[in-house]
């Protein structure tokens, strides 16, 4: 009997999981059906109520829309409508969000005893549309209250949020309370979430170096990062003793053998971004540190030399080759490459020495950037094509007719020639493509689409042939291939004959018919 | 015959009958409390795994996911061994990621057809005396080349052949980045894959690696890293390990990912902290099972050395992977599988039934000795028994049937599950044809193909120190993936 009992239990496991995937199924239809009509009517109330009293919603209309968004559904439909009327228009649209601040208001009330997920649905909704500012201090509230105490999605929007509606104080004071928080929090995140700052980006750096003590390690490297990242040209620049006094500080961070080896790396990085003449000495005495123990500073240092041009700086790079450590050995030799030295003249000495490692990675450095040079030529060229290439496709929806296809195609056909690589010759045929079928649909006369269709397989064709050669064949060839094709005359010579392939531009041809 | 001598032999006969008979109820005992568990592990794997999956989806709708490009620099390995249909399209498909910052190392561990040739003339490639710090063992370069896929740098190594890890152990010794992903040469990324694998790195600072999830590209459509086609593959074998790799995948990995028990990363899709991996000598050239015997010894090194870590599952992280289509090289691959499996569970035999390692050695070494290593050996033994049974007339055939469709149905609904909710959860849409053809092949795969690859595991131990170390010979199939550049 007991068998059976096991055998009856799971044979309604199997029901009920039978249910559930069928239930779940029919759920899903019946909820997005449900959905897109409160979408429709939520759009239809705000859109209305934006015509009529964009300055001054009325006290009902905002009673409405508070009861609609106590549900995440209600709050979501809000989200979509709103980003369409904004879209239609903005003005009217942040009218209507600044008289709608109170809504959001009462809602964190609504939301502080909710489950995680809502609280930070709720966060990301009031970052992205809550006007009012300075922000009321219940909105701060239930942000900091994320912050310190919910999970990590929670935590993170509110973040976010607070970098949209808070002053830099509040901002610095949520930082230190994600930092003193038992839960992780990525300081990748802090640094993005400072960067974010839609405030005054040079208050919140004062303020975020005024509190700087308070930080533990990791949220230390956060803030030097967001010192380093942040431009001093944007709102809040620092005039010239101020900058100075900054650079000081940092210094002094580096220079002090106390603090956290993690925070001295990221002000090595801070001065590799932010050249200070007095941190020279500093990163060349950092670059000589040879230990197991102290490899990353010359590593991270002999990086940051690459800004410090100069005898010293050489000096110590070329000691830096001679490292033990494979990452200072490979920064020094992409420092020195940096600064502009000549591997034949000024590295001659190590070149002729007898360090193998020094000699290897300074040609592997050399060579590689090298060809990074000629891929960034053929990229550059490739890049001014495509802007020609849009300029034509834009005149050609105008005016689709045989003569434009042929002018294009010669047009590109001479690009092809003066290509650097095989990869502008791909690139240009990526480009043909799109403009084919940017082509297809504008065309409008037959006839001139089965011509321009023909010409845009000759030209394929002689562009294939010319990658062939391309491969296989040395320069002196290439050039009577080029001088082979400048008399061919394709456009002409498909009039009269047959194409050999009009692939998808047929099809497309005869829709347009 | 007298009487005495025939009472003698009905008396043997009836002890024999009882021996049996007490043998078969013990065995009866022991079989239901196999499956009981085995049962339970299942249905725990899938509603935990669905329910996951729901509550995921619930939180990307939601807003809860990370919205900034918070990235951490991290080089993809391609080994590549005779992969030549099908490396320019993986590549392709790595070059178009929506990731920041991030490397290409592709090894070419001996192919003896034109893998390199073709990989350097899809992407121009050009050759360099690159320096390679050796700090994992593998065999020496060869020859190294260098460029791009679009705006991402990729490196081309080729090497004398000496089996995927030993590929895998050059990518690391040439990657620059702290972390590093394996692929596999055949696989195609989607283009939020990197964003998804590397999201457990941001939300915990103790995750050491990170699995990804593997799904199946036949019958599939990839445009730009994007699915735009999902339909089940029209052949069976690959349209029933479908609906296996689901349920295994997908299911029992989330549920092993609850309390860090995770013994295997798929080598197909795995993001691992290089400098740890190091730390344990890299991949193991002895063994086939590369993956699970890495993932096994970082385990045992970050619980030996008390580190707090933590190997996570991502189930968002899509790599689309090709699966065997001919039932010879299916088998091949499961016999490789198991003779991977028996090497790392052998290895790392001190595991089991340890409280050192907690869960890890009660529930995940546990559950992959008995239900993976040994499963083929109890069902076909199983089988034994019920032959045994029905010669001496003590089993209830009705009984047995009923039994065993019941049995099959559970596993089948399982299966449905977990693919139906792989389904729903990332908003594909399926035919009525594969969701009819779906329900048939999870009846097919729990009650044919079952036995078929029980007993191409148990013969896989049979001889297999004889194998060498090579790379199973599978017919590759061009990728349908298409790359118009548009993220280049």
């Amino acid at each position: 009997m007991s068998v059976e009992y096991i055998i009856a239990f799971y044979m309604l496991v199997c029901v009920m999981m039978t249910v559930f995937n069928f239930g779940f199924l029919f759920y899903e239809k019946a909820h997005s059906k449900r959905f897109e009509k409160k979408m429709a009517k939520m759009a239809v109330s705000l859109s209305e109520e934006i015509e009529r009293n964009a300055d001054f919603p009325t006290g009902e209309h905002r009673r409405i829309l508070e009861r609609k968004m106590r549900r995440l559904s209600g709050m979501e439909a809000f989200d979509l409508s709103m980003e369409k009327l904004r879209d239609l228009d903005t003005e009217k649209s942040e009218h209507y969000l600044r008289g709608i601040s109170s809504v959001f208001e009462h809602l964190t009330y609504e939301f502080t005893g909710r489950d995680d997920l809502k609280c930070a649905y709720f966060a990301y909704i009031v970052g992205r549309w809550y006007r009012k500012r300075p922000a009321a201090d219940a909105i701060i509230e239930a942000l900091f209250h994320y912050v310190r105490e919910r999970s990590f999605y929670a935590r993170q929007n509110a973040l976010e949020s607070l970098a949209v509606v808070a002053d830099e104080r509040t901002m610095i004071e949520a930082a230190c309370a994600i930092d003193q928080s038992d839960s992780f929090h990525h300081p990748k995140l802090l640094t993005e979430a400072l960067l974010s700052f839609q405030g005054n980006r040079g208050g919140l750096a004062q303020e975020a170096v005024k509190r700087f003590d308070e930080f533990a390690p990791h949220s230390q490297v956060a803030i030097v990062n967001f010192l380093r990242m942040y431009s001093v040209g944007q709102e809040g620049a620092l005039s010239e003793s101020e900058l100075e006094e900054r650079r000081a500080w940092v210094f002094s961070k580096l220079s002090d053998g106390t603090v956290y080896s993690e925070v001295r790396l990221a002000c090595i990085r801070y001065f590799m971004r932010w050249p200070w003449e007095p941190a020279g000495d500093e990163l060349c005495a950092l670059a000589a540190k040879d230990t197991p123990e102290e490899w990353e500073y010359a590593a991270v240092a002999a990086t940051a030399l690459a800004s410090y041009p100069g005898e010293k700086t050489v000096a110590a790079l070329k000691r830096c080759l001679r490292s033990r450590m494979w990452y200072v050995r490979f920064n020094a030799a992409k420092s020195l490459y940096d600064l502009g030295l000549s591997l034949e003249t000024d590295l001659a000495d190590v070149l002729s020495g007898n360090d193998a490692y020094a000699r290897d990675m300074l040609r592997y450095r050399w060579d590689y950037e090298a060809m990074r040079r000629g891929e960034a030529r053929g990229a550059g060229a490739t890049e001014a094509l495509e802007v020609q290439i849009a300029d034509v496709a834009e005149t050609e929806q105008s005016e689709a007719s045989w003569e434009h296809a042929r002018t294009t195609g010669l047009s590109f056909q001479d690009q092809s020639l003066s290509a650097q690589s095989t990869r502008d010759l791909e690139f240009l045929a990526l480009a043909l493509q799109r403009k084919r079928q940017s082509l297809a649909s504008h065309m409008s006369s037959s006839d001139a689409w089965q011509e321009a269709a023909a010409a845009w397989s000759r030209v394929s064709t002689s562009w294939e042939e010319a990658r062939e050669s391309w491969h296989h064949v040395a320069e002196v060839d290439l050039e009577k291939q080029r001088a082979s094709n400048e008399t061919k005359e394709p456009f002409a010579k498909t009039r009269a004959t047959a194409p050999k392939d009009q692939g998808d531009c047929e099809a497309k041809g005869g829709e347009q018919q | 015959m007298n009487m005495v001598n025939f009472l003698g032999i009905l008396d043997t006969g009836v002890e024999a009958a009882a021996v049996v008979q007490g043998f078969l109820y013990f065995v009866g005992i022991l079989f239901v409390l196999y499956l009981i568990g085995y049962s339970t592990f299942l249905f725990l794997s899938v509603t935990v795994g669905s329910s996951m999956l729901y509550k995921r989806k619930r939180e990307d709708h939601y807003k809860n996911w990370l919205m900034v490009d918070c990235y951490v620099p991290v080089t993809i390995i391609v080994p590549a061994h005779n992969e030549s249909v099908t490396i320019v399209d993986s590549l392709q498909s790595l070059g178009t990621l929506e990731y920041s910052l991030y490397e290409i190392v592709v090894v070419n561990d001996g192919s003896t057809d034109d893998t390199v040739d073709v990989v350097v003339d899809a992407f121009d490639l050009k050759p360099i005396e690159r320096p390679i710090r050796y700090q994992v063992p593998c065999e020496r370069a060869e020859a190294v080349w260098i460029g791009s896929v679009g705006r991402v740098p990729i490196t081309l190594v080729s090497k004398a052949n000496g089996g995927k890890s030993d590929a895998l152990n050059m990518g690391i010794n040439v990657s620059q980045f702290p972390y590093f992903i394996c692929i596999d040469a055949d696989s195609v990324l989607q283009y939020d894959s990197l964003r998804e694998i590397t999201a457990p790195l941001i939300e915990q600072d103790n995750v050491v690696a990170v699995g990804g999830l593997v799904r199946l590209s036949n019958g599939i459509t990839l445009k730009d890293g994007r699915l735009t086609n999902y339909s089940l593959p029209r052949k069976l074998i690959p349209a029933m390990q479908v609906l296996e790799y689901d349920r295994s995948f997908l299911s029992a990995r989330i549920l092993l990912d609850q309390f860090n028990g995770n013994l295997i990363i798929s080598g197909a899709f795995g993001l691992f902290k290089k400098d740890l991996v190091i730390a344990v000598g890299g991949y193991d050239l002895d063994t086939v099972g590369e993956d699970m015997e890495l993932v096994t010894k970082l385990h045992v090194f970050c619980r030996t050395n008390n580190m707090n870590y933590r190997i996570r599952y991502a189930a968002d992280a899509i790599c689309w992977s090709q699966a065997p289509e001919t039932l010879r090289e299916l088998r091949g691959q499961r016999r490789r599988w198991h003779r991977g499996l028996w090497e790392c569970m052998s290895k790392h035999w001190r595991i089991f039934a340890n409280p050192r390692y907690g869960l890890v050695s009660f529930a995940s070494y546990s559950y992959f000795l008995i239900y993976e290593l040994l499963s083929p050996f109890i069902e076909l033994f199983g089988l034994v028994t019920v032959f045994i049974a029905f010669a001496f007339n003590f089993i209830n055939v009705p009984f047995m049937i009923m039994f065993f469709m019941i049995y099959a149905v559970f596993g089948a609904v399982m299966s449905l599950t977990a693919f139906f909710s792989r389904v729903q959860t990332r908003d594909l849409k399926l035919s009525f044809k594969d969701v009819v053809k779906a329900i048939l092949l999870s009846l097919f795969e729990i009650t044919v193909m079952r036995f078929i690859l029980a007993v191409t595991r148990m013969m896989a131990l049979i001889g297999h120190r004889r194998k060498e170390r090579h790379w199973e010979h599978v017919t590759r199939q061009k990728i349908d993936y298409t790359h118009t550049g548009a993220n280049s």
